[in-house]
């Protein structure tokens, strides 16, 4: 368990790290999650272990970001903000509007950076797609189980995702 | 292999280095920090009992709850007392229903004493 947790522990910061933009707040999704996936799948077979990691901590991101929502949603009410109510779900469409034009950011700073502000201003669920297809290694029914969609939301989300960041490293090599 | 897989493997591959490299290059704080949430959760781990051993323990509650719905279901079903048949409700019932005037049956004791004469 020590060694595959010390394996994961990085890139699952990273994870947390790109989808709430808060290191503090990513420490906190990594140790909650770590923490439920030992108590719930600890007993699992080592070999399972990788994508019910990636479930639980896909699990804690969307906790985290519905928290989220929630607090600025009241925020928003008591500060008389004039957002519309009834607007997409902020699950699917989330992404960091905060980081300056991704195309700016690469003509500025290094391709690492700006392919991780990159990644931020994608939507979450394209975000989580392509982070645990591309980078993980899961295949796509193991992405969908750890997303806890279907196989054809986790292609559409991974497709555009890869197009985004496609377009993005077209315009960096201009 | 087409030209879009070809370009799909390229990004991948470029946005999978720089990851890897700034999971590397990773702040001491930060690192340390992740390391005291894995050995928290490492020995969370060893004090963690097994998964069978809590569903085990939920049969057990489950099965000694329905042996004491049974047994409770049993009792009652033989400490209440049935509801028995009154003797003679039969006749009574034909008496009551009987178009003879209730004088007769009233004053049984001097016809039968009438009769026996």
């Amino acid at each position: 368990m020590n060694s595959f947790l010390a394996d994961v522990e990085r890139r699952a910061f990273k994870i947390a790290l790109l989808a709430t933009a808060n290191s503090d707040d990513a420490l906190d999704v990594v140790q909650d999650a770590m923490l439920a996936f030992v108590k719930r799948y600890g007993s699992h077979p080592a070999g399972e272990w990788g994508v019910l990691f990636h479930r639980t901590l896909h699990s804690r991101i969307i906790d985290w970001h519905r928290r989220t929502s929630v607090r600025n949603r009241f925020r928003g009410w008591l500060g008389g903000g004039d957002k519309d109510p009834d607007e997409e779900d902020p699950i699917a469409t989330v992404a960091d509007k905060a980081t300056p034009d991704p195309v700016e950011q690469m003509m500025r700073r290094d391709l690492g950076e700006a392919i991780e502000n990159a990644l931020r201003t994608l939507p979450l669920r394209q975000q989580q797609a392509f982070l645990l297809r591309a980078w993980e290694g899961l295949d796509v029914a193991e992405t969908a189980f750890a997303m806890g969609c279907s196989v054809g939301s986790v292609k559409t989300h991974y497709s555009r995702a890869v197009h985004t960041m496609r377009n993005l490293l077209e315009e960096f090599r201009k | 292999m087409s030209g879009n897989e070809n370009s799909e493997r390229e990004v991948v591959e470029i946005v999978r280095g720089a990851l890897d490299r700034s999971v590397a290059d990773l702040d001491d704080r930060t690192a340390e920090h992740l390391r005291r949430i894995r050995l928290a959760a490492v020995e969370q781990a060893g004090t963690e009992k097994p998964h069978w051993f809590a569903v085990h323990r939920w049969m057990t509650a489950g099965g000694i709850t329905a042996f004491a719905a049974l047994v409770l279901a049993v009792s009652v079903w033989v400490t209440v007392p049935r509801q028995i048949q009154p003797p003679g409700q039969a006749e009574d019932f034909e008496i009551l229903t009987a178009n003879d005037h209730l004088d007769i049956y009233e004053n049984m004791e001097f016809y039968r004493w009438l009769a026996a004469k």
